[in-house]
Parts: C-alpha cells; structure tokens; sequence
C-alpha cells in the first residue's frame, strides 16, 4: 500500500464530510407522497388486518382494485410472469443477509462450472437433473412470491434451505461423474 | 423544545424502533444521522451531483421501507452504507453504460514503487480529484480502497473480469497521483 493510499484509508471519515447536501431539500422529496413509502410491518404477528366499516367507500375500492387484479393475473397468458418486483432482488428485502446469499451464489456457480453442467449428457445423470429442474421451479416460485413475503423470517431460512439443497445435488453429481470415470477408466484397463 | 430536538440524543436501537413505529421524528433523525456520509460516498462514485441526490433519496425509501427486516446483525450505519453502495451499483450498472475496458497496458502502469510520493493535499482535494477519474476506474477504485470489497467481489459485482478490476484500480491510483499532482502544482502556481 502507498501513502496515498494510506492517507485515504486513514482519513476515510473525514472524506465521508467533504460536500453537503441540502439535507431539507432532499427530505421533502422522500416526504412526497408520490414517494412515500410506508414503513412494513413487523415480521412478527400476522400483516392482515382488514378493517370493514370503519371506512367503507375505501375498503370498496380496494375491493374492487384486488379484483381487476386478480382478474388481470387470471387472464395473463401462462409462462408470461408479472413483471412486478422483477428488478428487486434479495439484498432489496434483507440486505442483511446479502453477504451470505452472494457467498452461495459464488459457490454454486463455482460448482457449476467446475461440473461444467452444460456439456453433460442430461439422460446419462437423468434423476439428478430431474431433481435440480424440480428445485429450480420451486426456487422460481419463491422468487414471484417475495414482494408479498418478504416481511416473512421463514422465507429466507427456505431459501437458504434452496441454496445447501443446490449444492448437495451439485456434489452428488460429481460424486456421480467421478464413479463413471473410474468405471470407464477401470473398462479401458481391461480391453488394454 | 420540539419532539425532534428530544429524539436527537437517543441511541440508535431506540432511534431504529420509533422508526419502525413509523415516528416521523425519529425518521427525520436517522436520516439526518446518516445522509451526508451516505452522500459523499455516493457521489464519489457517481460524481453527479443531481444522480447523487436521486440515488439518495431511493437510499432512504429503501431504508424506510425494509426498516422492519433489520435484524441488527451490523450497526445502522453499515446497513445503510450496504443499502447506499448497493443502489449506485444497480444504478451504475442498469442505466449507465461504463467502458470498463479503457485500460492502459500493464507496462505502461507503474509499479507502485516507482510511484512518486504523493504531495501534501487535504482530504477535500483528494475527494475532489476521485470524481475527476474516468468512471470505470472510479467505482472501482472506490469500491476497492474505500468501501473494503476486494477484487474479486468487484467483478463479480460489476460483471468483469478479476484481472479487469486490478488494472482500473492500478490506473485509477496512477491517475489519482497525476491529478492532485497537477492540482497542487495549480495551487501553487496561483
């Protein structure tokens, strides 16, 4: 490391302190009601409490917004998913754990490279593959479900549950390649 | 003395749950708390000044908003930097196309050995001279020497090669020289 390098490291709080922003100016933005967003509820307990009555007009209108919306979702052609939340990620909901999450990812592509997954013979390790398709929809699944579960602890554990299950597979079919080439190394031996 | 006045001498674990209870006060505390920090990283990485604020405000809608899932395993502090760093990069990486591939040939960096010493210069100048390298090198040097990621979790990150992200920060630290180099000598000159 240099000096400025050094100088820049050591100082980094007062570099944090350099420009100002109009700090109000900004703070009416984010208060906009456009922009407002209101905090979610706690993970614990249960986020639905509708309240009929109190409010009426209100509660019919959003009766009715909920029922185009179904219907709009009825109605959309399969395979066409929603593009609500599609550029939200984990890190969005939980960027606590995004560290985590980015050391799995960077394991199991690592894995999947190493097996160089495309270039096998599907129906040579069929069951294994069957298995990883399955937990891939589910993993698919669970990804349209986050912008409505995302308040939910139980969610992440079972995609981290997603991530140790994809790379067992992953293992076991190294297993498996590695039991296959001794076989056919083991055959070559012979017809020597 | 008003309810934000009473708020500004509270703990952030206290600040963090009237937060969640949706206390505006205490809203307008954190935010204050933190906005200026999260700014200056943020334009260091940008160095746009109207980007900056946009990308500031989504900061704080996103702070807000996922308040309820923090569950406390860092500081605030370090969840906001995370929120912040990560919004540029989604930002950088989906709306600005950035040439990550203008790089210099190995040997025409120097080692850092032969690097001259750099001149006496404030933090303002050296701040200032960060926003005046080219973008690619940039965030990368940023990324690298200010915000702890190392060179592979860039890549990563900014979809680039490892090697990609070494030569920008080398370049980017060589640039940095020459520019408070030729902003010192300007100082001087005056």
């Amino acid at each position: 490391m240099d000096q400025l390098e050094k100088k820049i490291r050591e100082n980094q709080a007062e570099l944090d302190r350099i420009e100002s922003v109009d700090a109000d100016a900004l703070w009416q933005k984010i208060q906009q009601p456009e922009a407002r967003i209101r905090p979610l509820p706690a993970r614990s307990g249960s986020g639905w409490q509708l309240q009929v009555g109190r409010n009426w007009q209100l509660t019919a209108a959003a009766a009715v917004l909920l029922l185009i919306g179904v219907s709009i979702w009825l109605i959309q052609p399969p395979g066409q998913e929603s593009m609500a939340g599609a550029n939200l990620s984990v890190e969005d909901y939980y960027p606590e754990i995004a560290d985590e999450e980015m050391a799995f990812r960077r394991t199991i592509a690592r894995k999947e490279a190493e097996l160089n997954l495309d270039g096998l013979n599907r129906q040579e390790f069929i069951d294994i593959f069957n298995e990883l398709d399955e937990l891939e929809k589910i993993h698919r699944r669970q990804m349209q479900d986050l912008p409505e579960v995302f308040d939910n602890d139980e969610w992440v554990s079972t995609l981290m549950r997603y991530y140790e299950q994809k790379l067992r597979i992953l293992e076991r079919l190294s297993r498996e390649i590695d039991k296959q080439k001794q076989v056919e190394e083991r055959s070559r031996a012979r017809s020597i | 003395m008003g309810l934000y006045h009473y708020t500004l001498n509270i703990e952030d674990q206290q600040l963090i749950e009237l937060c969640r209870e949706g206390d505006s006060a205490a809203q307008r505390v954190l935010y204050d708390r933190y906005v200026q920090a999260m700014y200056n990283r943020v334009i260091r990485m940008v160095a746009d000044r109207h980007l900056a604020e946009d990308i500031l405000q989504e900061v704080f809608l996103k702070v807000f908003r996922y308040l309820p899932s923090f569950k406390g395993d860092s500081t605030i502090g370090a969840w906001i930097k995370r929120i912040a760093i990560n919004t540029t990069i989604e930002h950088l990486r989906g709306k600005r196309r950035i040439d990550y591939t203008d790089t210099l040939p190995e040997n025409g960096i120097p080692h850092p050995a032969s690097v001259e010493e750099p001149p006496e210069v404030s933090m303002a100048t050296i701040h200032s001279a960060i926003k005046q390298l080219p973008a690619g090198s940039r965030v990368v040097l940023t990324l690298y020497l200010l915000e702890g990621y190392q060179h592979q979790e860039i890549a990563q990150i900014l979809d680039i090669s490892e090697s990609t992200s070494k030569t920008q920060y080398r370049r980017g630290r060589q640039l940095l020289q020459e520019i408070l180099k030729s902003m010192d000598n300007g100082i001087k000159g005056r």
